[in-house]
């Protein structure tokens, strides 16, 4: 049996999933090098585990902004953060494209008046 | 009472058409929903997208929660699937963004002897190379190895077979594995596969 065949079986004893197969528990009995990666895995896997404990402290006005928008769907009139910000970002290209327009015409105009 | 009763209660509420009950099962549980959200995103933005529409999808299903499971998993279960379409629809519009916008992999222990000595695998070295996970393998080991999801639930939530999810969930790993484990030098790298350098017993 070759280590590289035992990846994925280590792996999952690293969860707790006993290793049935008799061949593959005796070769890792005796091979230091599956022994040092079977103990990775299991420390992986229990660094993985305590993230799920790590909480971060969100602004309260985003959960607000949950709510908000769950009221909106209880009255029928839904519109998610995605479609909100692409309202928002499009309405700021518009204020954009017609401030570019004015000075365009601005300068268009002084041109003539100065030719 | 425990939070956990206190939360069980609110579902009963929720589910009998209170909306303060609902909108009191939001607050409790949205630091970590968000939580969730952000490690299969990978940033805020897309974070808060992705919890919105999950408690909307909860808000609209909660009446068919059957409380066989407990709350927090079956938003886990929402916020994974929420997360996968979003993900998705991302990727396909701005180009892999996602993996380009990853942070650089926390290399502090290449370069300090003390952070190399040290045998813990530190969160901050754990949370980068998560962060350098394709979204799609990402999203794998989060649901299995931090929160704890069937691969059956993975499975329906990303809308992969099962098998698929396995073999993800091994990538994910071998790759954390790698990133966290060997380029600290505690053991040398061994390839998988038959041009590998492992040795035959």
């Amino acid at each position: 049996m070759r280590c590289e065949a035992l990846g994925e079986l280590l792996a999952e004893a690293a969860e707790g999933r006993p290793v049935t197969d008799r061949a593959a528990r005796a070769h890792v009995e005796h091979c230091l090098r599956c022994q040092a990666d079977l103990a990775q895995y299991r420390r992986l896997h229990r660094s993985l585990r305590q993230l799920h404990d790590r909480r971060t402290a969100t602004p309260s006005e985003w959960v607000d902004e949950v709510l908000a928008a769950i009221d909106e769907a209880s009255t029928g009139s839904t519109t998610s953060r995605a479609l909100r910000r692409a309202a928002v970002l499009g309405g700021m290209a518009a204020v954009t494209a017609a401030g570019a327009a004015s000075v365009f015409v601005l300068r268009t105009s002084r041109r003539r008046l100065a030719g | 009472m425990t939070q956990t009763s206190e939360i069980a209660q609110l579902v009963a509420a929720a589910r009998d058409g209170s909306r303060t009950a609902f909108d009191d099962l939001v607050r409790a549980t949205y630091d970590d929903t968000y939580m969730l959200a952000y490690r299969l995103t990978g940033n805020e933005e897309d974070a808060r997208d992705v919890v919105q529409e999950a408690y909307l999808r909860a808000f609209r299903g909660v009446r068919q929660f059957r409380g066989d499971a407990q709350f927090s998993t079956w938003m886990y279960r929402i916020t994974a699937n929420c997360a996968s379409t979003h993900v998705g629809r991302r990727r396909r519009h701005q180009h892999d963004q996602l993996d380009a916008d990853a942070p650089v992999a926390d290399t502090r222990a290449d370069t300090d002897p003390q952070a190399h000595a040290d045998a813990a695998v530190t969160r901050a070295q754990l949370e980068a190379a998560l962060a350098q996970l394709p979204p799609r393998l990402r999203a794998v080991v989060v649901l299995r190895d931090v929160y704890d999801l069937p691969h059956e639930a993975i499975a329906a939530e990303l809308g992969i077979s099962a098998t698929a999810a396995k073999v993800r969930l091994h990538r994910a790993r071998r790759r954390l594995r790698e990133q966290v484990f060997v380029r600290r030098g505690e053991v040398p790298s061994r390839a998988e596969g038959p041009g590998g350098s492992a040795h035959a017993v």
